[in-house]
Order: C-alpha cells, then structure tokens, then sequence
C-alpha cells in the first residue's frame, strides 16, 4: 500500500519551511496555503492502532510531541484530534484536498489564531467532600425536623417518612452541587479567555466526588489568577497542563447553562447519593 | 504513581482522541477501528498502577510536559 494519504497533526501560521520527526519516526513537513501550514507526514490510508499498549502510548506521545514543539517554534498550534490522515479523492490527491481545506476555512483558521496565540490550555478538576456536604444537610433546619418527627412516628409510617428524608436530603445535595458548579464555572470564566466543561469518558476511583471538570484558555497572568481563586475557595482541585488548545478550536458553549443541558442529555442517570439515612 | 499523574495522562488522551479541530468528513478517512484503540488507552488507564508498577510508562511519565498542581483545604466550613 503507498503512502498517498496525509496524516495531520495540527495547523500553523506560518509559510517557513519546518521539519520535525513525528510518529513511527516519520518525516513531519508543513504544507503551505495562504496564511497557514498543515503539520504533516505521508502514510497509508488507514488510522493507527495497536493492541499493545506500549505501542499505544508512543504513538499518543509522538502526535502530542509534534504539537508541543509547534507551540515552542510558532508560539501556538490549532491542533488535530489523533489519527486525522486526508484521504485522496477521484479528483484531487491528498496534498490538494488538503489545501483545498486551508483555503476554504482561512478565515475561520484566521479568527481561531488570534484566540489561542500565546495562550494555553489547561484542565482543572474541582471536588467536593461527600461526607461534609451530607453532614451540612443533615444539620439543616428543615431535615431536622423531619428526624425529629420520625422518632414520633409508628413504625409504618416512620419506614416511609425514612425514605422522605433520604429523598429530601438527596435533593437539596443535588442542588447545592449544582449551585457549585454554577458559581465555579461563572467566576473561573471571569479569570480566563476562554473556559469548557469537560466529559471525560474516564472516571478514576479516586473521582468519585468529582463536582466539575473544565478546560481553560488562559495565558500566564490569568493561569496565577485561577490558581489563587481555586487555593481561596477552600476546595480540593487539580490542575493539569499546559496542553495545545484542544478544547478551544472548535464552536463553544459560552454558558453554564448551555453546558449543563449538553452533559445531562448525554449522560446516563445514576442514583443518589445519599444510600442509608 | 499517585493520582496526580493519572489525571494528567486522563487529561492529555481525552483531549488527543477527542478534541481537535474539525475537517470535513469527506477528507478524511473513516476511523472505524479507532475506538478500539481509544478502548485498549482506556482500559490500560483503568490499570495504570500495574503498568508503572512493571515500569511500562515510567519514561512516558517523564517526558510529557505536565504541570499539576494540587491544594487540599477544608471546605464547607
């Protein structure tokens, strides 16, 4: 099978001239149309993929390599999801479909530049203490006296008024997430260039009390600025980064509640919290 | 490996198999088979504690570029 297909790592501003080796030890070139340059190297027309995992990672590490290098020569990067590769058509070769693209979205790739140049992206993760927040409730006036009316109860109906409490208690923990999340996401947004709730497809054990996951685009003064309000706010958080802007070259929601109706409309119910009251 | 380096490399893979700009999808090539490779990234993240215990992503751990920083304090005070 011949190397007619291009796979694509990302798309710079630039019409120099810039070689790097990239994955399987491929001869990366840019490919010049207008005022950008697609990342590329030759390869078959079919996606990357292994069964062992070593392999894996060396081929995600090289794609992210190629990226992180573009940022330190070109100071940003528009970066490709792993295993883009442009097909050749009946008409066209793979080059020409290529810069068919480039020129047809330049004033699109033209608007995403002036957004990410000299900026960053960064994942923050923001927890809650499970235990502490239940415990809060349960100090409520409203619950106590819920409890308070149980003990007086039959048995029967103190079986029932049992699972009114959980419910009750459940639904005031749901809305103080939500309340959380909002006001984390409305005033870290006040900090940044531009902000995204991530849904991660991968949920560790030790992410059990997650509140939210977002992407920011920040440059170095907005970075400090988050990390002090998060350090403020008296909640467990974790930052990763810096990344290419992966999160930020795409169409984005600009509100919470926009963000909040796409999550819940994609992920699947689960019970409450709140097991044994 | 302690957490901290989990969520990184969660992060770091999340956004290269999902995120990214967008070309036309009659350019480019079908995927199909690539969600086996997101599923072997996911499964072998879902046991990445055996992987560096046997030293399968020490070097990787170590030449990615993150920076985590992590603060603990009491909330809900």
């Amino acid at each position: 099978m011949s190397n007619n297909a291009l796979y694509i790592y990302g798309i710079i501003r630039t019409n120099k001239d810039w070689k790097e080796y990239g994955i399987k030890e491929s001869n990366v070139f840019l490919i010049n149309e207008g005022n950008f340059s697609a990342i590329a190297h030759s390869c078959e027309e079919k996606p990357y993929n292994s069964a062992n995992t070593a392999e894996i990672k060396d081929l995600i590490f090289a794609h992210n390599r190629i990226l992180d290098k573009a940022i330190e020569n070109f100071d940003a990067v528009i970066p490709l999801s792993f295993n883009t590769i442009i097909k050749t058509s009946e008409e066209k070769t793979a080059e020409e479909n290529l810069k068919s693209w480039l020129k047809d979205n330049e004033e699109n790739l033209l608007g995403i530049w002036d957004k990410i140049l000299g900026k960053k992206e960064y994942g923050v993760r923001i927890y809650y203490e499970k235990e502490k927040l239940l415990k809060k409730i349960k100090e409520l006036h409203e619950i106590k006296q819920l409890q308070q009316k149980n003990q007086k109860e039959s048995v029967g109906i103190a079986y029932l008024l049992k699972g009114k409490i959980k419910d009750e208690i459940n639904k005031i923990a749901q809305e103080q997430i939500f309340e959380y999340k909002q006001n984390f996401f409305n005033n870290i947004k006040a900090l940044v260039s531009d902000i995204t709730i991530n849904q991660s497809k991968i949920l560790l054990d030790e992410e059990k009390d997650l509140l939210v996951s977002i992407s920011i685009l920040v440059n170095e003064e907005q970075i400090q600025k988050v990390n002090n309000y998060l350090v403020d706010s008296n909640f467990y958080f974790n930052i990763a980064g810096p990344f290419a802007p992966y999160s930020f070259v795409n169409h984005q929601k600009s509100n919470f509640q926009d963000h909040q109706k796409s999550i819940i409309s994609k992920t699947p119910k689960t019970g409450g919290f709140c097991r044994d009251e | 490996m302690n957490n901290i380096n989990k969520i990184g490399i969660v992060e770091l893979i999340d956004r290269i198999l999902e995120k990214g700009a967008i070309l036309n999808a009659d350019l480019i090539i079908t995927v199909a088979e690539v969600p086996l490779l997101a599923a072997n990234l996911r499964l072998a993240l879902a046991s990445v504690e055996t992987m560096i215990k046997y030293g399968v992503m020490n070097d990787w751990l170590e030449a990615i570029d993150i920076t985590e920083k992590e603060k603990l304090k009491p909330q809900l005070s």
